[in-house]
């Protein structure tokens, strides 16, 4: 049996990883298809019946500004996950490119590196990116950029230690002795071997890269109204918690079951990939 | 070991040092003239110019550096704009109730963390571990404002039984301290379950089995300290989480930290506060780090005889 | 000792450590309570009762600074007139005039010639006697353009202010009817010509007045407190301490009052009042809605240059709706610059909710695809401001005007709001402005082109000559009727022009806790203590305590 299909299997045993998957497809197809899955216009303000509890008109509710809340949070689904897997996307990039020159070159590129990821990181990740968007100003695409630096040590430090001991072994050894090129070494020796830690380090980051925009949002740092992004939304219906609980309750229950969703699957594909468990 | 802790701490000071110039240059990369920056944007021009002669404003950029490093050694922050008090004292006032809440949240997340996480691997697959192990899954997914503002609803709005918000009590304290341990322990009870499995699956504890010792000696004595070494990194990551969580934690309670004061600074576009308060819990966390270093030295006997 | 044991031992330590740290911790971060008073008989009485009572109020922002002449907002110039004192007072609910610091007044015919019989015996907190050389110095003071205070403009039409002697000054002016309630009129507060002499332009921190209250300390964030002052000249304090906070988040105020942390609120969302109504430790306390709130137009900016282009926004507000939902119905919407119990009222409005007659001008204007614009406003100030201003945003953005928003802290946006036109940024404000003299003259003075920032407070930079003209001569003259034509004239011009969406008039909802008595608000958000006291707080308050059981239960919403 290939090693592909092995790892699936062990996947697909995992009945918590399974769960997560068939929520996150849930979450990415609302992504795709907001459009057409939002039963109302997300911004579209309806102030005459704000506040509304839910009911048969609004599944949800309506929130301040009487915008549908189920819509508002299909929508919002879509900001999350494009701003998750951009700032991931971005933070991957950068973060390999830097942490397998280090762990392969070695010498002082390793040492410089590793000073560089060790000054970055002596800043908690959530105040790195609150000093970002403190100077670049609120707003969503800072904030996305703000989440996708903060995220670019973890990268280096993985890939570094990945590339630093997958160097030293046997068929890359054998390779160098053969003449192959670095680049050749890189791409076709060790990269493809790199692959599987940084995957599932991705999924959980794109996990953590959400809860950290909604948190920048709640506080009022991210994503700017009326956009319906899901941290922005608990931030604007606070004030009603004690007459209008579903505006607060929905969209934080949404953060809440797609990050759950995403750190399953993290979880199952570590497992997964994992040699050994069974 | 001494020695080592003296080189470890030596060699966070280039790291403190550009850290800090990383703050001093946030205010120089917002557009604007940084002497009205920092004095508020309808200051007195004889406010100005006296700032631009103490921060050293008029003199090329590694100069200006300096200048800051002096400033922030003789503990003179700047001043705030908001409320015309030096920085410093307004960090003074609001430093003891952060470390308060941390301290509780963080001593309180590690031994729960730990005990959760030793009580589960030593049990694995069973129905205690996966209950536990799915709350924590859970408590790893939620966000950190979510749980408090349920946490309010439930305990302050309908029940009446805790303050919402502030400081006064140790009534005030419940809450925030409840919300911040609910997003720390989590990551650390996966993390210790995790590392005990992978030591409890080693040759040496089946062996140290078969010849007879007792589970509990073996869990404690030999797998727990083997165990702990990665789990002091992950408890020094959470160190990170436990002030990102604080930040939003103090917003969400109206706790009056440093977190609040640094949130509220940024809305008031009071940037000698913002450079303070990001200093502080720069150098916070340093130590922190520091102090899980040489917890290492303490538990891994490898370094203890280096 | 073996690993097993030393790990259990560290785990009672460090238990014990965690003990002693949360122990001290809450000695020193828990606020000193009242010392519980020895038991008396009835807790309702007439007569102030012997132990020391607090009053805690809280409000959604601080005062920038204590300094009278130049701080803004009425809600801190209310408290700043707990520690200075205007020449004259106004009733609480009639807003009759009453006297102060002056104890009666002459006026010529011509209403040019003013002259004020001052108070005698009177002094300052730092001992300096109250007399006309202090009216003198503060009057001067409010005009004075290197002081810089933004109502200058308000106070235009003193021409001198002479001392005639000791305790008589007489203040010439160009003809104005209305003259005497500017001196009731926050900004005018008498301040201690010694102390500013001698401290200079910081005297405000630590402020003192002729007022009922001494200035104790004023910690920026965090609270102002004031001591009852035992040697003032007029009914003598029944509070002992008051002590005000700001509270930005409207939720966060009212659970600290119904916690009973704060015995006043200032603003409470109208959607928590039938709560409120049900808590029997709180009540509702009814005030006037007299404050115009408005998003000002910087008519020297871009599209907003186009009068067809304010017009248009105007129509694409629902102002009703607004009203309805937000403030359930408690605001009234505006129908003119000022409010209807203002003399010089004239009913010019309102615009009526008209989508598709704002897109038209719009397109008239030149501006069919809209444009872009960013509404910026402070926080925490305004009634349910950030949700009007939200609102706001989706309604022009309904008819194709992009709308950002920029929420700043209050103080930094009245930062902005004073720059000058060749520095300001303003596109859209979203503010108000009290009608705090309940008379057009100060109201319609933010229109005329002397009130520019940061003469003034409105960053609009409005300017009609012909506006101009009529305000100076309804300024000076002293017929009624003819005063109110040209009011009536002048509204209907800036009505048109629309240099501001025209919104509604803010309600005024503060909530108090019962053991808080006759403590009111005056129409123009100053509180009013004069005769208020609080009943003594007994062993029911015992928030140094840890709360395990539900000592007391929360009424259910």
């Amino acid at each position: 049996m290939s090693q592909r299909k092995l790892i699936y299997l062990k996947f697909k045993r995992n009945r918590l990883a399974v769960v997560g998957s068939i929520l996150l497809s849930s979450f990415v197809i609302c992504a795709i298809f907001a459009d057409y899955l939002a039963p109302y216009d997300p911004l579209q303000a309806d102030l005459a019946d704000n506040l509304a509890p839910p009911s048969s008109a609004h599944i949800l509710g309506t929130d301040e500004l009487g915008r549908d809340v189920l819509s508002r949070i299909i929508h919002g689904a879509r900001i999350s996950l494009r701003l998750g897997v951009i700032s991931v996307g971005t933070a991957l990039v950068f973060g390999v490119i830097i942490g397998a020159s280090a762990g392969y070159y070695g010498g002082t590129l390793d040492q410089v590196t590793m000073r560089a990821v060790d000054i970055v990181l002596s800043f908690p990740t959530m105040l790195m990116a609150i000093m970002i968007v403190a100077i670049l100003g609120p707003g969503l695409t800072n904030a996305m950029l703000a989440v996708g630096i903060s995220l670019i040590p973890e990268y280096t430090r993985l890939t570094r230690s990945t590339f630093l001991y997958l160097r030293e072994l046997d068929f890359v050894q054998a390779a160098k002795m053969v003449g192959a090129s670095d680049a050749r070494i890189i791409f076709r020796h060790i990269l493809p071997n790199s692959v599987s830690p940084l995957i599932v380090q991705s999924t959980l980051n794109i996990a953590t890269a959400i809860l950290s925009a909604a948190a920048l949002g709640f506080l009022g740092l991210g994503a700017q109204p009326p956009l319906p992004e899901w941290g922005a939304m608990l931030s604007r219906g606070r004030i009603y918690l004690m007459v209008a609980f579903h505006v607060t309750l929905y969209p934080g229950l949404a953060i809440v079951i797609s990050v759950l969703s995403l750190n399953m699957i993290g979880d199952g594909l570590r497992d997964a990939l994992d040699p050994r468990m069974t | 070991m001494l020695r080592y802790a003296l080189r470890r701490i030596l060699m966070t000071i280039p790291t403190v040092l550009v850290a800090s110039a990383i703050v001093f240059l946030m205010l120089r990369f917002i557009p604007g003239d940084p002497a009205l920056l920092m004095a508020g944007e309808d200051a007195n021009p004889e406010v100005v110019q006296s700032l631009r002669r103490q921060w050293g404003l008029e003199e090329p950029l590694p100069i200006q550096y300096l200048v800051f490093l002096k400033n922030v050694f003789e503990g003179n922050f700047g001043f705030s704009i908001r409320s015309g008090l030096p920085v410093s004292y307004e960090i003074s006032l609001r430093l003891p109730h952060t470390i308060l809440l941390s301290l509780i949240a963080m001593t309180l997340s590690i031994a729960l963390g730990l005990f959760v996480g030793i009580v589960s691997s030593t049990r694995p697959y069973s129905l205690v571990d996966n209950v536990s192990m799915f709350f924590a899954l859970v408590g790893v997914s939620a966000p950190v404002f979510w749980t408090g503002l349920m946490l309010m609803w439930v305990f302050a709005v309908k029940l009446g039984w805790l303050p919402a918000v502030g400081v006064g009590s140790l009534a005030h304290l419940v809450l925030p301290s409840i919300t911040l341990i609910g997003f720390t322990t989590p990551v650390l009870a996966r993390q210790t379950r995790s590392c005990m499995l992978e030591v409890l699956r080693q040759d040496y504890v089946r062996t140290a089995r078969s010849k007879g010792l007792s589970e509990r000696a073996i869990v404690y004595g030999h797998a727990v300290r083997n165990a702990l070494i990665p789990v002091i990194t992950v408890a020094g990551i959470s160190f990170g989480r436990l002030l990102g969580g604080s930040i939003i934690t103090e917003s969400v309670f109206a706790y009056p930290g440093i977190g609040k004061l640094l949130i509220d600074g940024i809305f008031a576009r009071d940037y000698p506060i913002i450079q303070g308060v990001v200093l502080v819990y720069a150098l916070v966390f340093t130590l922190l780090n520091i102090l899980v270093d040489l917890t290492y030295v303490y538990v891994d006997p490898r370094i203890h005889y280096e | 000792m073996t690993t097993t044991e030393k790990k259990s031992n560290m785990k009672y330590i460090g238990l014990g450590v965690v003990i002693l740290i949360v122990l001290v911790g809450a000695y020193f971060l828990t606020t000193p309570q009242p010392t519980p008073p020895t038991p008396t008989t009835a807790t309702t009485r007439t007569t102030a009762p012997a132990a020391p009572t607090t009053l805690t109020i809280s409000m959604g922002m601080e005062p920038p600074t204590l300094d009278p002449q130049k701080c803004t907002g009425m809600p801190n110039l209310g408290i700043i007139r707990l520690i200075t004192e205007t020449l004259v007072d106004a009733h609480y609910q009639t807003g009759e005039l009453l006297p102060n610091l002056v104890e009666r007044w002459d006026s010529s015919p011509d209403a040019t010639t003013w002259t004020l019989y001052l108070r005698q015996g009177v002094k300052f907190h730092d001992g300096t006697p109250f007399n006309a050389t202090a009216v003198k110095f503060t009057l001067e003071r409010v005009l004075d353009p290197k002081v810089g205070g933004a109502t200058a403009s308000a106070y235009s039409m003193i021409k001198s202010i002479e001392i005639k002697d000791t305790y008589t000054a007489v203040i010439k002016t160009t003809p104005n009817a209305p003259f005497m309630r500017l001196l009731w009129y926050g900004p005018s507060a008498i301040v201690s010509p010694t102390q500013v002499q001698k401290l200079g332009a910081d005297f405000a921190k630590q402020l003192v007045g002729t007022g009922p209250y001494k200035l104790v300390e004023h910690v920026r964030g965090s609270h102002i407190k004031l001591v009852a002052n035992k040697d003032y000249w007029g009914e003598k304090p029944k509070i002992d301490t008051i002590i005000v906070k700001p509270i930005t988040e409207a939720g966060a105020r009212l659970m600290a009052l119904e916690a009973g942390e704060v015995d006043f609120v200032y603003a409470v969302p109208p959607a928590d009042i039938p709560r409120l109504e049900k808590n029997p430790n709180v009540r509702m306390v009814p005030g006037m809605p007299t404050r115009a709130m408005h998003a000002m137009l910087n008519t020297k900016w871009g599209p907003l240059q186009d009068k067809r282009v304010r017009q248009a926004l105007n129509y694409a507000v629902d102002k009703n709706v607004i009203n309805e939902r937000i403030f359930r119905g408690r605001a009234e919407v505006m129908d003119s610059l000022i409010n209807n119990r203002s003399f010089g009222y004239f009913k010019a409005g309102p615009y009526p909710y008209d989508p598709a007659k704002a897109k038209q001008l719009l397109k008239e204007a030149g501006y069919p695809d809209g444009f872009e614009v960013t509404i910026r406003y402070g926080k925490g100030r305004w009634l349910m401001g950030d949700e009007v201003v939200e609102a706001l945003q989706s309604y022009l953005t309904a008819v194709g005007v992009k709308a950002k928003i920029e929420a700043l802290e209050w103080a930094a946006n009245q930062a902005k709001n004073a720059l000058p036109v060749e520095k300001t940024d303003a596109q859209i404000s979203f503010g108000g402005l009290g009608g705090v003299t309940l008379d057009a003259d100060r109201s319609l003075n933010e229109l005329t082109k002397a009130a520019w920032p940061p003469q003034g407070l409105e960053p609009m930079f409005y300017e009609n000559s012909k506006y101009d003209e009529l305000y100076f001569l309804a300024r000076v003259t002293i017929d009624v009727e003819k005063r109110k034509q040209l009011y009536k004239e002048a509204i209907q011009i800036a009505w048109e022009d629309a240099p501001r969406i025209f919104l509604y008039f803010e309600p005024q909802l503060y909530a108090a806790r019962k053991t808080v008595h006759d403590v009111y608000v005056r129409h123009d958000e100053t509180i009013w203590v004069k005769a208020s006291w609080v009943e003594v707080k007994g062993a029911s308050k015992a928030a140094s305590l840890f709360q395990l059981l539900p000592i007391w239960k929360k009424d259910p919403p």
